[in-house]
């Protein structure tokens, strides 16, 4: 029997796992079988790279960075999103 | 830079011949890491990871971790060794294997392909459907395989065979050769009707890799 079999995990096993994968606190096991599967399936390694990006892109923001009106504009967008969830 | 690199570790294991695959550029293919390369002065820098180590593979290892770049590396001492894979504190890049690219990274899911393809024929044979077995025998691209397999999937061992090659084909048609070779040892599971064959393939892939690559075997 094989040790180790990549279509163990699934897609969307990795998306739920990804957080913990960057965070390298998945056991040896876990991310051998994450990245193997992720050698067989393009979907999940361009996600993989988006994440990776995503996560550069925001270290470099700063509260400042942002172009003005910006902050409003995300705020209400926040603000309505929460009237709509408790309405 | 690791301290201890000699021929062998501290307990005395002899330093195994280790070799990585890595994306186009000498990129790590998860970290997007970019490895020193070697130059006229020597081997690469040595590159440690933050995490828990560094990891390369045996000969036998190559199938699971398959990518467009294959690089001979040298493992600093201590190394372990894994399922499929090996762990060292660090390691360095020695030499690119110049017969590993792209095009015998396609090719190995091609053969994958094509390897699936012949036992879905011989099921189909043992079935007694000659003519379906020929017509996708006759097949001469990844395009015809998936096609032709396609329309001949079904629930039976033969049809679940041509499943297995029509999706092989597929994959290996666009360029995913680390999907095709999965899914093939998957159907070995099924045509030689044992578990013990997902292994026997993943060591049929190794050596074709090998083969192609131009690595001594006996490491």
């Amino acid at each position: 029997m094989s040790n180790l079999r990549p279509m163990d995990i699934t897609c969307k096993e990795v998306v739920e796992l990804i957080t913990e994968y960057l965070d390298d606190a998945l056991s040896l096991e876990e991310r051998t079988r994450f990245e193997q599967h992720l050698v067989t399936c393009p979907g999940c390694m361009a996600y993989l790279r988006q994440v990776r990006q995503t996560i550069q892109a925001s270290r470099r923001l700063t509260e400042e960075s942002l172009p003005s009106g910006v902050k409003e504009e995300l705020l209400d967008a926040f603000r309505e999103w929460r009237k709509r969830r408790i309405g | 830079m690791p301290s201890e690199s000699g021929a062998s570790d501290a307990s005395g294991s002899r330093r195994p011949r280790a070799w990585k695959f890595l994306a186009a550029g000498a990129v790590a293919p998860f970290s997007g890491h970019r490895w020193p390369r070697p130059g006229a002065a020597g081997p690469g820098q040595w590159v440690t990871s933050s995490g828990d180590g560094v990891y390369a593979c045996r000969l036998g290892d190559l199938p699971w971790w398959v990518d467009t770049e294959l690089w001979e590396v040298e493992l600093a001492a201590p190394w372990e060794e894994l399922p499929t894979q090996l762990r060292a504190r660090a390691a360095r890049l020695l030499t690119a294997v110049s017969a590993w690219d792209v095009a015998a990274f396609r090719d190995y899911g091609e053969a994958c392909a094509f390897r699936a393809r012949d036992w879905a024929v011989e099921a189909l044979n043992t079935d007694r459907r000659p003519g379906d077995a020929e017509a996708l025998r006759e097949c001469k691209t990844l395009a015809e395989i998936a096609e032709r397999a396609r329309a001949l999937q079904g629930l039976t061992r033969a049809g679940n065979l041509a499943g297995y090659a029509a999706d092989t084909a597929a994959r290996a048609g666009l360029g995913n050769a680390g999907a095709a070779a999965n899914m093939a040892a998957n159907a070995a599971i099924l045509y030689r009707g044992t578990p013990q064959a997902f292994d026997a393939e993943r060591a049929w892939q190794a050596a074709w890799i090998a083969d192609r690559a131009g690595l001594p075997r006996e490491a």
